[in-house]
């Protein structure tokens, strides 16, 4: 309580939020019971997406299928926050609230569209009861067309395949060794192989779709599994849809024309019968041409963007938002990404669509494995990313919900000074171990990949041979 | 390219970050030791001839500080503890050309000095006496018009501009060719982050 006279500037809505929360206990949110994040390949769940995985029991769901997500390990959790107490996988929040005026993630989790309608039903009923999610992200498979340099293998088969061929990679952490998935239970199922976890999602599947609010589907590359197109079809033939519905599908997009063509015409069908409230396509690049293909192995540049146009060209009301994982390599020309994106929102921007702006880049920086975050590189590469701050500054628009204007808007912009903002806090202690492990597993990157990190970056050869000169242990 | 600027049309630099992506914030301008505009334009005298007051080519809100132009002359003016202190120069047939306009103001040595360069340069230097008033702490910097967001002392400048600069103790701060555009803004290549905002009421809701 003593808090929210601090940050009584601050948004009403959000204040008052915080007090019904509190009201109910310091470690109440409302987003242990509205969202899921399924990775059903490695049978795993968390509620939201601070806190670990948690392995979900395959006894659980066979008697019941939500404990997809009503596990007896989250309801615990639900227990304590219901009588008073901050479950400590939460600890992301609480250290948010105990070191800063601000409000947690709990607080905004809790007002979003898809929690705060239900503060009433959730505080009533008996912690031991299920609840339908209305914020859904699943993961039906790790099969995946990529095998991007920051990713692994419970998120990607080619990844697997070569782990399992070749081992984890030299770097202090023996980054994507199997000892470490096997350890945290996270081993995937094979894509062809039975997963009682799918079963179990199916089985819940239409009940859950009627409390829908939002529902995403992540991968691996879902177009990859029958899973996605088995939803696809589920929304396109259900007689009474939820068009209240925000649905959303990652993919690489790096598919053959085949798979392109076949997913533009689900869409088609969903958009002309209104059957969702929105359709967006989640997408990712980190920055531009070769480069890009570096960092996402697998990754054919001039496909992938072809593609994002004949997207936007034949689904006029569809949204397209680009994840970019903003890491070491993308420093050098990732202001050709930006004004690349800006063409698109010139080229597709419309009233008709879901959203005006057709394209938005959601730029992130990668903060594991930490050998490739931004924060390894010397510290004049952080002028790049302020000048690349101020182009998207450049690009802005004076109102982004506007009709009339087609541009970046002030949280894109936003994203992207905060990299340069994170890049600057480094903790210099660490920076060596990364320098280690990021010319080490570059060094093998080229050896198993054939691939040539001198080559494709050129800007940062330099920094590539002082990274491999640094002798292990020498920053003890 | 270039940018036209009539009385729809004008432009400004914030003195907010509302992002932190300016460098230099053009804020202050009058408490430097040394303040330049520079522009490079084209007056459209036969316009600016309908006009019952000068346009403004760069200016600071307030007791407005700048670079101005009639149908045949061109001024600077600013303001001090003692009153407006003013140069006006006639730069004869140069006008309908493209000119370069510089002012200078040594704020510490209490100099003013103004340049018109064409096919003829002319250029006048003076002394001012007292203290610049301190009325721009809160001053947009504008191009094109005096304020924008007055229509009381708004002095359009009817003109195509094709490059701006803003020099703040010897430090660019705002440097544009006019060439990269977008619909909303004109880039400012100094680094500075400047970038010139084409005025809408939109950027003030």
């Amino acid at each position: 309580m003593s808090k929210i006279n601090e940050i009584s500037t601050d948004n009403p809505y959000f204040i008052e939020n915080k007090k019904k929360l509190d009201e109910v206990g310091s470690g109440m949110c409302l987003a242990k019971w509205t969202q899921v994040t399924l990775q059903l390949q490695t049978g795993h769940n968390h509620s939201c997406h601070h806190p670990r995985t948690h392995k979900i029991s395959e006894n659980e769901i066979k008697r019941n299928p939500s404990a997809l997500h009503n596990t007896q390990y989250k309801k615990l959790r639900r227990r304590e926050m219901l009588t008073g107490k901050r479950p400590v996988e939460c600890d992301y929040c609480w250290n948010v609230e105990d070191n800063s005026d601000r409000f947690s993630d709990r607080v905004f989790k809790s007002s979003e569209g898809w929690s705060e309608p239900h503060f009433d039903e959730i505080v009533n009923q008996d912690w031991r009861e299920d609840f339908n999610p209305r914020y859904v992200e699943v993961a039906f498979s790790n099969a995946c067309n990529f095998k991007c340099s920051y990713c692994g293998p419970p998120y990607s088969s080619t990844w697997m395949n070569e782990i399992k061929q070749h081992g984890g990679y030299p770097t202090l952490d023996n980054f994507n060794s199997m000892e470490g998935m096997i350890a945290e239970n996270k081993v995937p199922i094979l894509h062809k192989d039975y997963n009682p976890y799918v079963e179990a999602f199916w089985k819940w599947w239409p009940d859950l779709y009627r409390d829908l609010h939002t529902f995403r589907i992540t991968g691996g590359e879902p177009m990859l599994a029958k899973d996605t197109w088995k939803v696809l079809d589920y929304i396109i033939d259900e007689p009474n849809p939820n068009r209240n519905l925000n649905f959303a599908i990652n993919s690489n997009l790096g598919l053959g024309d085949d798979m392109i063509d076949k997913l533009i015409g689900k869409i088609n069908k969903i958009e002309d019968e209104d059957r969702v409230n929105e359709f967006i396509i989640f997408t990712s690049v980190d920055t531009w041409g070769e480069q890009a293909e570096y960092i996402r192995n697998g990754l054919e540049f001039n496909r992938i963007w072809d593609n994002m146009n004949k997207v936007l060209e034949k689904c006029p009301r569809v949204n397209l938002t680009i994840m970019s994982t903003y890491n070491a390599l993308s420093v050098p020309n990732y202001d050709k990404l930006i004004e690349g994106v800006y063409d698109l929102k010139v080229k597709y921007g419309s009233s008709d669509r879901y959203w005006n702006s057709a394209v938005f880049l959601d730029s992130s920086y990668l903060r594991y494995p930490s050998h490739q975050t931004v924060q390894i590189l010397p510290k004049k590469w952080s002028n790049n990313i302020f000048k690349q701050a101020q182009l998207t500054d450049f690009y802005g628009t004076p109102n982004f919900d506007s009709r009339k204007y087609i541009g970046y808007s002030d949280i894109e912009i936003q994203k992207v000074k905060r990299i340069y903002d994170w890049m600057l806090s480094s903790n210099e202690k660490f920076i060596n171990k990364g320098r280690y492990s990021f010319g080490k597993f570059f060094q093998e990157h080229d050896k198993r990949r054939g691939t040539d990190f001198c080559k494709v970056f050129p800007e940062l050869e330099d920094f590539y041979h002082k990274c491999l000169s640094i002798k292990e242990g020498s920053w003890l | 390219m270039s940018i036209f600027v009539n009385s729809k049309n004008y432009y400004f630099v914030t003195p907010n970050n509302k992002n932190g992506l300016s460098s230099s914030l053009p804020t202050n301008l009058h408490k430097s030791d040394i303040l330049e505009f520079i522009c490079e334009l084209k007056v459209n005298p036969k316009e600016m001839k309908k006009l019952k007051y000068p346009g403004y080519i760069i200016s600071l809100n307030g007791k407005h500080l700048g670079i101005y132009t009639g149908p045949d002359y061109v001024g600077s003016s600013i303001w001090t503890t003692t009153g407006e202190h003013k140069i006006t120069l006639f730069p004869g047939d140069d006008i309908k050309s493209k000119i370069l306009v510089h002012l200078k103001i040594d704020v510490k040595n209490k100099l003013m000095e103004l340049t018109v360069k064409g096919k003829n340069s002319k250029s006048k230097k003076i002394n001012f006496d007292g203290e610049i008033d301190d009325d721009y702490q809160f001053s947009y910097l504008w191009i094109g018009c005096g304020n924008g967001l007055d229509k009381n002392s708004s002095f359009p400048l009817i003109a195509e501009i094709s490059k701006v600069k803003i020099i703040k103790n010897n430090k660019t701060i705002v440097k544009s060719d006019c060439k990269r555009q977008t619909p909303y803004k004109v880039f400012d290549q100094s680094n500075s982050g400047n970038h010139l905002i084409k005025y809408d009421k939109e950027w003030f809701e």
